[in-house]
């Protein structure tokens, strides 16, 4: 797939983070190509999109990050990655960048995008099987923990 | 103000919820779903409702379209993640007042809401 195709993912992850956390995101090199399964950092939020051309955002990110933006999106304090309240958090957060790189996909290239509900879910080293379409992955890091930002698109992109 | 919020995220409803009460307005319901929202519309009967678009069961375009059948007056701020012309188009065509693209601060909400009334 096209790199240029995943970097307004990247652009946006670093914006809505900002700008609804305060966190800072901070990229560790350029995107690679990710051809094997993900091992989790712990909390993971899949979201799929489809138009012209279909593709997936997954936002790996560690457990102290999940929590802390949880708490600063909320203002209240949490302790656990379980927490219903924190994978909610991580689900919006992954929606939001989802549709803000969509919105610019579409305006800029006439992609007709749309989103669907986002998938949040929670284990430490656990093993994302992920369907083997391209997809390239960029290594973050914040003051909270690390955060991996994996895209894949397929057809006619 | 009675507001109802539909989202079925819990995170919007405690960002919007805060904002709005904070600025003196009232949340009479939170729904999780379009059809949810439908519902209590006609049960709770709120001055303004915030309606997200990317729901399960029933999205939010179709909710607002059947709120507008019900009352052709009812004031509605509808929001989503994707913000193009299409969608903001599609809002535009069902009498949505105003549209926001997320994320919003607490100016954008209070701006929309001073908007319609």
């Amino acid at each position: 797939m096209e790199v240029q195709m995943a970097r307004p993912f990247i652009n946006s992850v670093k914006t809505i983070l900002q700008q609804m956390t305060s966190i800072d995101v901070e990229t560790e090199g350029d995107f690679q190509p990710e051809n094997n399964d993900i091992i989790s950092y712990g909390v993971t939020s899949i979201i799929n999109f489809a138009g012209k051309v279909k593709g997936r955002l997954l936002l790996d990110m560690e457990p102290d990050l999940a929590v802390d933006i949880a708490g600063r999106l909320t203002n209240e304090a949490y302790s656990s990655p379980k927490e219903h309240m924190v994978l909610a958090a991580i689900s919006e957060i992954n929606n939001i960048i989802a549709g803000d790189a969509n919105t610019f996909l579409n305006n800029t290239y006439g992609l007709g995008l749309r989103l669907t509900p986002p998938v949040v879910f929670t284990g430490n080293k656990a093993i994302i099987s992920i369907p083997k379409i391209p997809s390239v992955s960029i290594a973050c890091r914040t003051s909270s923990g690390k955060l991996k930002v994996n895209i894949a698109f397929e057809g006619g992109a | 103000m009675k507001v109802l919020i539909v989202d079925d995220s819990p995170i919007i409803h405690n960002l919007l919820g805060r904002v709005l009460t904070a600025n003196g307005h009232q949340v009479c319901g939170n729904a999780k779903n379009g059809k949810e929202g439908v519902t209590m519309f006609q049960e709770l009967s709120p001055d303004l409702i915030f309606m997200d678009i990317t729901m399960p069961v029933m999205d939010g375009l179709e909710a607002a379209k059947q709120i507008k059948g019900i009352d052709c007056h009812a004031k509605i701020i509808m929001f989503s993640a994707m913000g193009d012309e299409e969608i903001a188009a599609q809002a535009e065509s069902i009498g949505i007042d105003v549209f926001l693209k997320k994320p919003f601060d607490d100016y954008k909400i209070i701006s929309a809401i001073a908007k319609i009334i």
